[in-house]
């Protein structure tokens, strides 16, 4: 499990260099070649793998989530928050460091 | 003295005699696309002890202790180093087996465990484990007039459109003893896969079909301590699994570095091949009811998930 902290201004995107295809509206396959693992994503967590090429807020994520299901925005927050971070563990998206102005 | 052979739309020539393969005409214009040579392997080749096997993108190197060694090189050679002591039948189960699903890998197509047949709704593979009886629901099959195309290694390439299609591998088929008993065939006289298996060799060149056909279905084999037969379609993600499962030697891809167009071709049979799990009682084998139910799914099944369908016994006459 992860102790980092994450919040709803958090930026993350996806990485580049993993493999993915779409096998249908709602479901799609993604390898780490590297590692040699594969994931499958299903429904919601599809949706929000397929915002994830631009960097985002998790506050985007979630307010693209509600608006896209209609779903209650208190517990797609916390759904939200708690997949990222198992994203995060399996190295499949980064923490976006914006580049620090002067 | 060369041999020529046609097995999954290749021309091989072959300095070694592989009764399994069919022979074609020498005096062909065709040009040949795998040579098989009998040979020695260089000694500095530095091999793991016992069955192994290494691997670099263009060379896969393979060791049957007492048995052979052989080289698989860019998808058109094979060089065979047969040990002392070996016998001829032994060096070519895994020259057939392991070494030609190198081959194959090496030209980029999907391997399949599976064993397929000809249906006029297209390809139809059986795969799962060893043992799970995808010869013997092939001898079954094959009984009720449908051709084989494969047993055991099978080959399937991507059309113009991307649609997956089976190449024909060859007219052979491998039965155990018991199985080969419950089909009517005799094994008296056939050979012996290995000289310590109670397996036979079944040539059946009349009941062969040898153009590549797209795929219809695939059904996993599958075990159940439940009584009851019955078929389930697999939704995508499962589907996919389904492939990487059933992909031959996988662990070959590693080393020869082909994990990323497999992605890509198992993807492909994942989004439009229907993927069934085919399951059985463990005990009894129940064949012919087994073979009733998935003949009759295969046959008016275009394969979406909502027809799936469990069958009782005595529903197919």
């Amino acid at each position: 499990m992860s102790n980092r902290k994450l919040s709803l201004t958090t930026i993350v995107v996806a990485r580049e260099d993993l493999l993915s295809s779409n096998l249908s509206d709602e479901e799609l396959v993604m390898m780490d070649i590297d590692r040699g693992y594969y994931y499958g994503l299903e429904n919601v967590a599809k949706a929000i793998w397929d915002v994830l090429g631009q960097p985002q807020s998790i506050l985007s994520i979630c307010n693209k989530i509600v608006e896209e299901y209609d779903a209650d925005p208190q517990m797609v927050k916390e759904d939200t928050i708690k997949f990222v971070g198992e994203m995060l563990d399996e190295k499949l998206i980064v923490i976006y460091e914006e580049k620090k102005s002067a | 003295m060369a041999y020529n052979y046609q097995a999954y739309g290749l021309r091989f020539r072959s300095d070694m005699w592989l009764p399994e393969l069919p022979e074609v005409e020498s005096a062909s214009e065709e040009p040949v696309d795998v040579f098989l040579r009998l040979g020695r392997l260089s000694s500095d080749l530095k091999l793991a002890r016992g069955y192994g096997y290494q691997a670099n993108p263009d060379e896969f190197l393979l060791n049957c202790p007492d048995i052979a060694r052989y080289l698989v090189s860019n998808g058109n050679e094979i060089v065979i180093e047969p040990l002392h002591g070996s016998i001829d039948s032994d060096v070519r189960v895994f020259l057939l087996g392991s070494a030609f699903g190198a081959l194959l890998h090496q030209r980029q197509l999907l391997v399949m465990h599976a064993s397929v047949i000809n249906t006029p709704r297209g390809a139809v593979l059986f795969s799962g484990p060893s043992g799970a009886g995808k010869s013997t629901l092939l001898g079954e099959m094959m009984r009720r007039g449908y051709r084989m195309m494969v047993d055991d290694v099978c080959g399937v390439v991507l059309d113009s459109h991307n649609l997956p299609m089976v190449v024909p591998g060859y007219p052979r088929t491998r039965l155990w003893a018991d199985s080969a008993a419950k089909l009517d065939v005799s094994t008296v006289g056939l050979p012996r896969t290995r000289q310590m298996l109670d397996k036979y060799e079944c040539q059946l060149p009349d009941q062969f079909h040898d153009s590549t056909v797209p795929m219809h279905q695939i059904y996993l084999l599958a075990n159940s301590t439940n009584t009851e037969l019955k078929i389930e379609g697999l939704p995508a993600i499962h589907k996919f699994e389904a492939v990487l499962q059933n992909t031959y030697r996988n662990s070959f891809l590693d080393g020869l570095e082909l994990r990323q167009p497999h992605f890509s071709m198992a993807s492909h049979v994942a989004r439009q091949v229907p993927v069934n799990r085919a399951i059985r009682p463990s005990a009894g084998f129940r064949l012919t009811e087994f073979a009733d139910m998935i003949e009759n799914h295969f046959s008016c099944n275009s394969g979406d998930l909502d027809s799936n369908a469990s069958f009782r016994s005595g529903t197919n006459g």
